[in-house]
């Protein structure tokens, strides 16, 4: 076998690996969406394209409520996970000393409890101490307590590497602190925080069971996906679904064009 | 020294960490248009000094007077200093242009004023046609250029350095000795330059302020310092010189080597009992070296190496008794040659006599 025959071997079967990851990785994602644009929901092959069920969907109330209970919830618990996330690390980074791993691992240690675990007893202990009834703010804070390890984590990477003494230098420029944090520090740690932010936000969005408890009747998209499963999937859900794919992949998009853009104008 | 129109002043100032003492009771004046240096090893204090004189670290005790005014308790960034650091900590997220208008920008200037200033300052730092790039693009010595140019940019009260030229590369180093020297003298404020390096300190201040063990050792003019050091601990930082040992004679008047076969008359500036172990520094420029067929009084050695540096030779010489002293002179074209057998003095005005121990006798 000559050299070349071999190289190009090779590279086709990496090809042809690197497509059926691919392909592992999408095909739910897809037949989702074939499965909102057909007429037979359970089976939709050949693929159809028939928007009924997004016209529904755009008077399905529960669907639409689901939607925006989501968005609300994941928003807030990205933003105060992150909040919290980030002063926890700039505390173990800058000010434990010595004693900054032992603090690190108490932090990342509730990763390993289970999120239904967490859902429970999150419900038992609010009503028990506080008499709060599961609503909103109290998945919030339940969904903020399971995503904060995660933020912790995903921050403490990025901040580990960061000169504190740049804010420093900021300072003696003549800026108070206040501003040296937002002119320097956080656009130089800003992909950390970003990433956090996103995280938590995917968490929060996707995570069942601590809302399950926490939320009770108020529909959220992981729990009307999970009731749906037991009295029939409606094609409503399946419309939703690929509209939440559609604009994330939208987003992600438009975020690889403008970091192209920026990169050309530098 | 001290008095009401010095421009910096440092009023006894200590700073303590638990029981560790960082800096204790020094004091210093600044005049205004003076180039001072802060010289001293690693973890002697130094950069403490610098810290508390910007305000990023508070004094346990002491006061620090701008122009007069008390600004001990003056948030930093309140200060109106500009601050190099060793590590240059330019944004990297922000162009050359953006690194240089940001303390403009954080004292509120008008926009043209803003722009003003960076042009000016970039064409005195030769920086005019890489505004645009990122800190990440430049060399090492652009980085320090544009250090100093953010420094200098917004007429700060005084600029403090601290080991601005220690990342860099030995030449360029000296090329930036001379113009920081340069613009001091162009801009006419203060700057306190921190370094560990003393041909640094000798080079570019008007005085030396030389600290050890958080204590102030010397303070003087750079010739002084170095010519007529006050201390062991100066004799030996300052400058590149050997250290003997010896003993005062009987007659009070010479001063006998311990480890080695030479006496010389004790300077009479200089008052020490008979029998006092004393220690003698020497600068390495100020030995004489005579070939040993000419006779006379010295320290026995041989030549072991000649090490050519530009328009200085360097002597290795090796003692009778196994030392190694190095003697410098200036190149001639008949060396001495390796393994001739010399003999070692040196005026006694121009060596320093301390009495053994007097370094450990002010702690």
């Amino acid at each position: 076998m000559s050299p070349s025959f071999t190289d190009s071997l090779i590279k086709w079967t990496l090809a042809a690996f690197l497509a059926l990851v691919f392909a592992f990785l999408y095909m739910p994602i897809v037949h989702i969406l074939f499965a909102s644009l057909s007429t037979r929901p359970n089976f939709p092959y050949p693929p159809e394209f028939n928007v009924a069920s997004y016209v529904r969907l755009s008077t399905n109330t529960v669907y639409q409520s689901a939607f925006l209970n989501s968005l609300l919830l994941a928003s807030c618990t990205a933003v105060l996970s992150t909040v919290l996330g980030f002063l926890a690390t700039v505390g173990v980074l800058r000010f434990a000393g010595k004693r900054a791993l032992i603090y690190a691992i108490f932090f990342a240690a509730p990763l390993f409890v289970s999120e239904i675990l967490l859902g429970i007893s999150s419900m038992a202990l609010y009503y028990m101490l506080f008499e709060l009834q599961g609503n909103m703010l109290t998945a919030i804070i339940a969904n903020a307590v399971h995503c904060f390890s995660f933020c912790f984590l995903i921050m403490a990477a990025m901040l580990y590497k960061y000169d504190w003494r740049m804010n420093e230098a900021a300072i003696v420029c003549g800026a108070s602190p206040l501003r040296s944090f937002f002119e320097v520090m956080l656009p130089i740690t800003w992909p950390g925080i970003m990433g956090s932010l996103i995280t938590a936000f995917v968490l929060s969005l996707n995570g069942l069971d601590v809302s399950f408890y926490l939320l009770g009747a108020t529909p959220t998209m992981p729990s009307v996906a999970w009731g749906a499963l037991r009295y029939g999937v409606k094609p409503e859900l399946y419309a939703l679904s690929s509209l939440i794919n559609i604009i994330v992949f939208a987003m992600i998009i438009a975020l690889l064009v403008a970091i192209r853009l920026k990169r050309k104008a530098v | 020294m001290s008095n009401a129109s010095s421009y910096i002043r440092i009023d006894n100032v200590s700073r303590r960490y638990g029981a560790f003492k960082a800096l204790d009771d020094v004091s210093l004046d600044i005049s205004k248009e003076e180039f001072i240096a802060i010289l001293g090893p690693s973890g002697s204090g130094k950069s403490t000094l610098l810290r508390l004189i910007a305000g990023l670290d508070r004094p346990t005790e002491g006061r620090i007077h701008f122009e007069g005014k008390d600004v001990t308790e003056l948030a930093p960034h309140k200060r109106g200093i500009g601050m190099v650091f060793q590590e240059f900590l330019l944004f990297p997220h922000r162009t050359v242009r953006e690194n240089l208008a940001f303390p403009l920008r954080m004292r509120n200037e008008a926009k043209g004023e803003i722009e003003e200033r960076v042009e000016w300052v970039a064409g005195i730092l030769s920086l005019s046609t890489m505004l645009d790039r990122y800190p990440s693009q430049l060399s090492g010595g652009q980085q320090q250029r544009v250090a100093l140019g953010r420094g200098l940019v917004a007429r700060p009260t005084l600029l403090l350095l601290d080991e601005p030229l220690a990342n860099l590369d030995r030449e360029l180093r000296q090329e930036m000795e001379i113009e920081i020297r340069r613009y001091q003298k162009q801009l006419g404020i203060p700057f306190i330059y921190v370094t560990h390096n003393q041909e640094e300190a000798l080079s570019m201040s008007d005085r030396i302020a030389v600290i050890n063990n958080g204590r102030l050792e010397a303070l003087g003019e750079r010739q002084a310092i170095y010519d007529h050091p006050q201390t062991p601990f100066v004799a030996r930082f300052v400058g590149k010189s050997s250290k003997f040992q010896g003993v005062v004679e009987p007659d009070g008047a010479t001063v006998r080597l311990t480890r080695h076969d030479y006496e010389f008359a004790l300077p009479s500036d200089k008052t020490f009992k008979p029998g006092d172990a004393v220690e003698i520094f020497v600068k390495n420029e100020r030995f004489d070296i005579t070939p040993k067929q000419h006779g006379g009084a010295g320290i026995p050695s041989k030549v072991v190496d000649v090490v050519l540096r530009g328009p200085f030779l360097e002597y290795v010489l090796e003692t009778d008794r196994g030392d190694t002293v190095i003697a410098v002179k200036p190149k001639r074209n008949d060396p001495i040659p390796l393994q001739e057998r010399v003999l070692l003095s040196w005026n006694p005005a121009d060596c320093h006599i301390f009495k053994d121990g007097a370094d450990d006798a002010r702690r």
